[in-house]
């Protein structure tokens, strides 16, 4: 029988590992830690080894390793993504991630503590470190995080079988999930039941024998409470010390199998994040015969370590449009439903089939769904970049040709016309002669601003007057701008989305030529589409990949604006510094509707740009109340990612959606007059939403732009008379 | 098996459009695929792509600049593409159908196909009588307007959907080697993608004059003649009521009435 030291206070605090276990017992722990460790290590490698198979990334990746890892270990360490959009999941994450780490460390530490000591005995010195003040410290933090390890995994579980919180369920929830909570429990709950044995079996006053170990202690009253005595705590010790053990073992070597292993693969998947995911798509090799998503062996390691790091949390899900609008597209489950596929193959040598297509592994219309809106990707807490693997198997769907016939025109006319309303080129500015002043030629007059009007402002009758007024805005402020008319052709922002990457470099190109033919500091879009690609994708594209394709007939070759080439803006940031500049003589008093802003995703989550938009709109006066989902929240109106095009099934609209939650949940009650958008997109999608919602005697849509022109004009100082914009002629 | 499939390149006319002598000005014309021949193409390749012994073969009367229409049917799976062109067919004032389908009926010959498909008509002359022509030209089995196809290549016969007047639809069985014009609806094209079409430029396109094909010059004459090129004056006179549903439906009935559209 092992002699018991009580333990106070003082120098010789400390507790005697193995307590009841024999010598023989402990070889055998040894023996099945080393096989759980090679377990451990086997499949972990086999992981890894898996995305060392898959394809190279288009992205740089593994670039500043230290930084890289220290940024994500700030992530991680913070739970700042799991805090997004619900607060008690953060703190449920927190809890369980902090406990679990102080657990390790502290199982780490006994450890190396335990082979000092054998090494010091065998040296004939025996030496510990495991004592005294750090000994107390040790049990006081272990228990007290524990006990937060507890309560996070309690609220877990309570959360997904009590509340069954709805993004937690799925089409791939399997035994896994509940593995992963509740192993992670019972070790928490049976180390605490350990240490309140091992107190109880001193035999000595409860209170007395480790206090500072408070949850132990409390476990210890609880079960002398029940009726328990020091001899049967000691002789209950070992079956109870066995089966943690058994139980910990059983954990570390599932951790590669199963849903732990996002410990690994998520926090790798943090460490390898791009930045700029989804906002800047990866290009395709120039190579004719490179196959984007023939099977499975075209995804890249990094698109394979996303479907790993996947813990189905659903937050993807949860967020988006596409499912909220009753679309058949969930996030998470094409993530998965790639992941599933892939394992079929590779642990059962299932049948392949086409990756995506009717009856594929993704079927055709969950792509069509998706209006690359990036709510997914803003939501996800490990950073899966789902927009880089849906732009991989909507690159498939036009390899195929698998393209509906509304969307085969769009490209059709990009490609013949060069605009996606396949109207004539030359009508291009067309817009403009009913102005009462003249939009500056840019490819005539050196100007400060070039601006790129874009398709729907050129060419839509209710964007062109989101044009007129934009074009009214500079001429009062007198700025330099002008435009390219004719040689003015589709950004591609959005073609690109839908998988057509070679029609989006020839007008990228096309564009760019026409760009490089005039002299302008800066670049200033009507539509973020444009601006977003413009900055963040065609200094990426290398032209001269296809400089020797037949079909590319642009002069650029090499790379445009990488560095020192000119600053792209947004309009509402062009216009926002005439204002602080008092260009327009705004007073802010000038009008007093009661407005709600809706972030454009392609300006708000892609760009960051949240608040030029609204300074804009309180410069006019208007009081300006919020939805509840807004900036980086946002929800997508319906037009992006082709959605403008493509048509769909589904139950209601994101636009109808989005005017109810203007006019029911904003804290302005139902007294929203004008829902103000910063897009052609959005606008031409909540007119339509507007009018099928049966919205039209509630609200009226208008542009930022159309606000501050009446603004101007309510002010009195209206240099550009008859350049109304609501007096729209009857040709219009 | 075979098919050869009649593709041809036709030309759109701008919203706003200049008259050049007999034709419209070159600088108002866009060319495209002919729609039509879109769905044949279609067909054409589902068959190939359902059985393997399969080549389908395009077959375009046209000058260099139909090169990239064609592609468009090589990138959406057609194998391969004959172009039939020289001097006599670009100098001729205006090719007629019997001229098409005797220059289409040479590459047949040569060809030999077990199916002939063509668009029922072509979206710039409207003609819709080429398809026709050229079966009796090279003496196959026909039918017009197909909309739907299902085709039993071992038992030689092509069970056939017309869409005839009247929402009539005629289910018959036509024998093999035959010509089908086909209609639109009949299946979804798919697309061809820009780096489809850049692939299909290493597809085999031939070029055939009226010689390699065996054919006399004189082929191209026509008996018809284009005399001059006008637009029409277009006229519109539309009635519009204003009004109560009921008052309006009345006007309507009565007009309805008095020019003989209804009786009563």
């Amino acid at each position: 029988m092992v002699s018991v030291v009580p333990l106070q206070a003082t120098e010789d605090a400390t507790r005697k590992t193995f307590w009841l276990i024999s010598n023989y017992e402990k070889i055998l722990f040894y023996f099945l830690a080393t096989v759980t460790v090679f377990v451990f290590a086997y499949g972990t490698y086999n992981r890894f080894a898996r995305y060392g198979d898959g394809k190279a990334d288009w992205f740089d990746r593994l670039d500043d390793l230290p930084g890289r890892v220290s940024s994500a270990a700030k992530i991680v360490a913070s739970n700042e993504k799991q805090f997004n959009r619900d607060l008690v999941a953060g703190l449920m994450h927190a809890f369980i991630l902090w406990g679990f780490l102080t657990l390790l460390i502290a199982t780490t530490i006994l450890f190396i503590d335990e082979w000092y000591r054998v090494l010091t005995i065998a040296a004939g010195d025996r030496q510990s470190f495991w004592v005294g003040d750090f000994y107390l410290s040790y049990q006081l933090v272990t228990d007290a995080l524990g006990l937060l390890f507890v309560i996070g995994l309690a609220v877990a579980i309570w959360r997904r079988y009590v509340v069954r919180a709805e993004r937690l369920w799925g089409k791939h929830t399997n035994w896994e999930d509940a593995f992963l909570v509740w192993s992670l429990l019972l070790l928490g709950v049976g180390g605490f039941l350990l240490e309140g044995l091992r107190i109880l079996g001193t035999g000595d006053a409860i209170v007395t024998v480790e206090p500072v170990s408070f949850v132990g202690t409390a476990t210890a009253l609880g079960l002398a409470g029940i009726g328990m005595n020091a001899s049967t705590a000691a002789a209950v010790y070992p079956l109870a010390w066995w089966s943690h053990s058994v139980l910990a073992f059983l954990f570390i070597a599932a951790i590669p199998y199963a849903k732990p292993f996002h410990m690994i693969s998520s926090f790798a998947n943090v460490v390898t994040r791009d930045d700029k995911a989804g906002v800047r798509l990866p290009g395709v090799p120039s190579d004719l015969d490179a196959t984007n998503a023939e099977s499975i062996d075209d995804f890249t390691w990094k698109e394979l370590l996303d479907q790993d790091a996947c813990t189905k949390c659903g937050r993807c899900s949860s967020v988006c449009p596409a499912k909220a609008s009753g679309r058949p597209l969930d996030p998470r489950d094409v993530i998965l439903d790639l992941k599933q596929y892939r394992q079929s193959l590779e642990r059962e040598g299932g049948e392949t089939k086409p990756i995506v297509a009717d009856g594929g592994v993704i079927d055709t219309k969950t792509m069509e769904s998706c209006m690359s809106c990036m709510a997914c990707m803003d939501a996800c807490p490990v950073e899966i970049e789902h927009l880089k693997s849906f732009t991989r198997l909507n690159r498939q769907l036009t390899d195929q040709g698998d393209v509906q016939s509304s969307m085969q025109d769009v490209f059709q006319n990009v490609m013949t016309k060069g605009n996606t309303f396949g109207d004539s080129p030359e009508a291009r500015g067309d817009w403009t002669e009913d102005l009462a002043f003249d939009v500056a030629d840019a490819r005539e007059t050196d100007v400060e601003y070039l601006w790129y009007v874009g398709d729907y402002p050129s060419y839509d009758d209710r964007n062109k007057k989101v044009a007129r007024s934009l074009a009214t805005l500079f001429e009062h402020a007198d700025a330099e701008v002008g435009i390219l008319y004719d040689d003015e052709v589709y950004d591609g922002n959005d073609i690109r989305r839908v998988g057509e990457e070679f029609l989006y470099v020839e007008q990228a190109g096309t564009l760019i030529d026409s760009f490089e033919d005039c002299s302008f500091e800066k670049i200033v879009c009507t539509d973020p589409h444009s601006y977003n690609t413009f900055k963040n994708e065609y200094p990426e594209v290398d032209f001269a990949e296809f400089a020797d394709d037949p079909m590319m007939e642009f002069e650029i070759d090499g790379f445009w604006n990488d560095g020192d080439g000119a600053d792209v803006y947004h309009w509402t940031q062009a216009v926002e510094e005439l204002v602080e500049d008092d260009a327009l003589g705004l007073q802010g008093t000038e009008l007093e509707y009661t407005v709600t802003y809706h972030d454009p995703c392609h300006l708000g989550r892609y760009n960051d740009e949240y608040e030029a938009p609204r300074e804009l709109v309180r410069a006019t006066g208007c009081s300006l109340h919020e939805m509840p989902r807004n900036r980086a929240n946002s929800f997508c109106c319906g037009g992006g990612g082709g959605g403008l095009w493509m048509e769909v099934d589904e139950e209601e609209k994101p636009s109808e959606e989005r005017l109810r939650e203007a006019l029911e949940d904003t804290d302005a009650g139902d007294g929203i007059e004008k829902f103000v958008v910063a897009c052609p997109m959005c606008m031409t999608m909540y007119e339509d939403g507007r009018k099928t919602g049966g919205f039209e005697d509630d609200i009226e849509i208008v542009d930022v732009a159309e606000l501050l022109v009446e603004a101007v004009e309510t002010n009195g100082a209206t240099p550009t008379a008859g350049s109304d914009p609501d007096a729209a002629p009857a040709d219009d | 098996m075979k098919i050869l499939v009649t593709v041809k390149e036709v030309a759109e006319v701008d919203d706003e459009f200049e008259i050049d002598g007999l034709d419209i000005a070159e600088g108002s014309l866009e060319y495209d695929l002919n729609e039509w021949d879109d769905y044949a193409i279609e067909e054409a390749v589902t068959i190939s792509e359902a059985r393997d012994d399969v080549e389908v073969v395009t077959v375009t009367v046209g000058p260099e600049r139909a090169e990239e229409t064609i592609r468009m049917a090589l990138a959406k799976g057609a194998d391969r593409a004959v172009r039939v062109w020289d001097d006599a067919i670009e100098d001729a004032q205006f090719l007629d159908v019997d001229a098409k389908a005797e220059l289409l009926g040479a590459v047949a010959a040569e060809e030999e196909p077990d199916l002939v498909l063509s668009g029922v008509q072509a979206g710039d002359d409207s003609n819709g009588a080429t398809g026709v022509a050229l079966a009796e030209t090279i003496g196959f089995e026909w039918a017009a307007v197909v909309n739907q196809l299902d085709l039993d290549a071992d038992a030689g016969v092509a069970s056939v959907h017309r869409e005839l007047e009247g929402g009539i639809e005629e289910l018959t069985d036509v024998d093999l080697p035959a010509v089908l014009t086909i209609q639109t609806g009949i299946n979804e094209p798919r697309y061809a993608s820009l780096r489809g079409i850049r692939q299909a430029q290493r597809k085999p396109l031939e070029v055939r004059s009226l010689e390699d094909l065996g054919l006399d010059p004189s082929v191209v004459e026509s008996p018809l003649e284009r005399t001059s090129m006008y637009e029409p004056t277009s006229e519109s006179d539309a009635t519009v009521w204003q009004g109560s549903a009921d008052e309006t439906a009345e006007s309507l009935a009565s007009l309805l009435r008095e020019k003989g559209v209804i009786e009563g």
